[in-house]
């Protein structure tokens, strides 16, 4: 009998469902915990662009980043929305930053095919391709989180804009904090989907990222944002570049292009706060 | 039970819960017939999941749990599973202890599931736990398969934990992600080797190697 088709058939449908039942039950039951924990760990990366969270307990960096961060969106001319292009209220903390990114490139594509047969003296398609661009840029959401040193402090003192790239094998992404003088690097901090751990992976360790600390990201009013260098144990460095990671001189190149691709977003944004004058521009110089 | 496969065990009458050949079924993996270091199962992720302590125990837990349950629900269901989709069956029920496993590390314990990432799926692929379905879970008793499951998980176990213990020590200068050699002022030159795949193996040999020669196994031909 148990050999027999109809008995295999029957018992094959009634594991698919007892199966699929419990996998579809866990799946709702933990929902709530899992997205939790997903924005618990977006808080934590974002806090650690702008201090040390290793002594935060769970709900701590919950509350610390409800009193010391709020936060808003902007569209890539640096104004700010409130509304998708839907016309549906958004959240900062609610974008998809990784969604964001792939508007982003496909645009950044579109500019550079743009320039291309703008070269060859095709000013027409030249136009519609950057027409297209255009309308693809015009729905990206670039969100910003602004950080107060205290929760009663009236003025932010950093600006935590996000970023995503490509890594070597897969995606990665980033806070970078600027000063109030939007030039200088607060700090920043990095994650990775699968780089090598050991090379590409330490972009996550705060030694690595702390190199970034007191960098500028502009050079005589001109955008040229900071670039890891390659190799490691340079010196001499400036105020632009960072030391390279051994080994992992594919990582450090997609980090690099991921803060290019985003400070050129965010640039409209950026200028428009050092063009207000709400930042101090002096004293704010920390030792190489 | 129609299968060839399977290590029959002889039954005895009022047998003590822990009687010596149900302690046998927990300590032979250990060691004389460890599933990574005799048998030669589960490499990949041995290799993988090693560089640091922490996701390394996450993932033996993991790997626990997964054997022993999947051991005990093939084996309630031995008598009724037919024999000619026996391996689907067990991959089906092996598969979803695997994704609530991951599930359940994704809601409690995000950033090693984040560390693990894709190697907690690949569990399902581990072969250790479908060796133990195969040659025990279907021909044995449901206590007995608990057993030998939790036998076989230990015997992992251990061995990634060392790896991993070694790994961590030397490649990155610490036990569990404290930095021992900073904290003692020790200075200490990291060895990128360790951290590398490459390292597990080596690290993976030298236990093979040992254990080896105190227990003289040695490969038939």
């Amino acid at each position: 009998m148990r050999q027999s088709n109809s008995y295999i058939i029957i018992f094959s449908i009634a594991l698919t469902v007892v199966l699929g039942g419990l996998l579809a039950l866990a799946a709702t039951a933990l929902k709530p915990a899992q997205k939790e924990s997903v924005k618990l760990d977006t808080q934590k990366q974002i806090l650690s662009a702008v201090m040390d969270i290793k002594s935060l307990a769970g709900e701590e960096v919950d509350s610390v980043y409800q009193a010391q961060i709020s936060s808003l969106i902007v569209n890539y001319k640096g104004e700010e929305i409130t509304t998708n292009a839907a016309g549906e209220t958004i959240e900062a903390e609610k974008v998809d930053i990784r969604k964001e990114f792939k508007k982003v490139s496909s645009a950044k594509k579109l500019y550079v095919e743009a320039a291309e047969l703008e070269e060859s003296g095709k000013a027409e398609e030249a136009k519609a391709k950057k027409a297209e661009a255009e309308g693809i840029m015009q729905n990206v959401l670039l969100p910003v989180f602004r950080f107060k040193p205290s929760a009663d402090a009236t003025d932010f003192t950093a600006y935590i804009l996000p970023t995503y790239g490509n890594g070597l094998w897969n995606n990665i992404w980033g806070f970078l904090a600027l000063q109030g003088d939007m030039n200088t690097i607060e700090g920043i901090s990095l994650d990775h989907v699968g780089e090598t751990p050991g090379l590409g992976a330490r972009i996550t360790e705060s030694e690595v990222q702390s190199r970034y600390e007191g960098k500028k990201i502009y050079n005589e009013g001109k955008l040229v944002s900071v670039t890891m260098v390659k190799g490691e144990g340079n010196t001499d460095l400036g105020e632009h570049r960072v030391d390279g990671m051994s080994g992992a001189t594919l990582t450090a190149n997609g980090v690099n292009a991921m803060l290019e691709v985003y400070l050129e977003s965010y640039q409209p944004y950026i200028e428009k706060l050092k063009g207000a004058g709400s930042a101090p521009k002096t004293g704010m110089a920390i030792a190489e | 039970m129609a299968t060839e496969t399977q290590e029959q065990v002889e039954k005895k009458k009022s047998e003590g819960l822990l009687s010596k050949r149900r302690k046998s079924l927990v300590t032979d993996p250990l060691n004389d017939d460890n599933p990574i270091t005799v048998q030669v199962l589960g490499i990949c992720s041995a290799l993988a999941v090693t560089t640091q302590l922490k996701p390394t125990l996450v993932m033996s837990i993991s790997v626990i749990a997964v054997i022993v349950f999947s051991n005990l629900i093939i084996s309630l269901l031995r008598d009724l599973i037919p024999n000619r989709i026996r391996i689907i069956v067990m991959l089906g029920v092996v598969a979803t202890l695997v994704a609530l496993v991951d599930q359940v590390l994704k809601a409690y314990l995000y950033d090693v599931s984040k560390m693990l990432s894709v190697f907690v799926g690949l569990i399902i692929t581990n072969c250790i736990v479908m060796g133990r379905l195969e040659a025990f879970a279907l021909g044995n008793k449901p206590w007995d398969s608990i057993l030998d499951g939790m036998g076989s998980g230990l015997g992992y176990a251990w061995i990634i934990l060392a790896v991993a213990f070694f790994r961590e020590l030397l490649g990155s200068g610490s036990v569990f992600g404290l930095k021992i050699f900073e904290e003692a002022g020790i200075p200490f030159a990291t060895n990128g080797l360790m951290v590398n795949p490459i390292g597990a193996f080596i690290i993976l040999g030298l236990i093979i190697w040992v254990q080896r020669s105190i227990n003289g196994y040695v490969e038939e031909n």
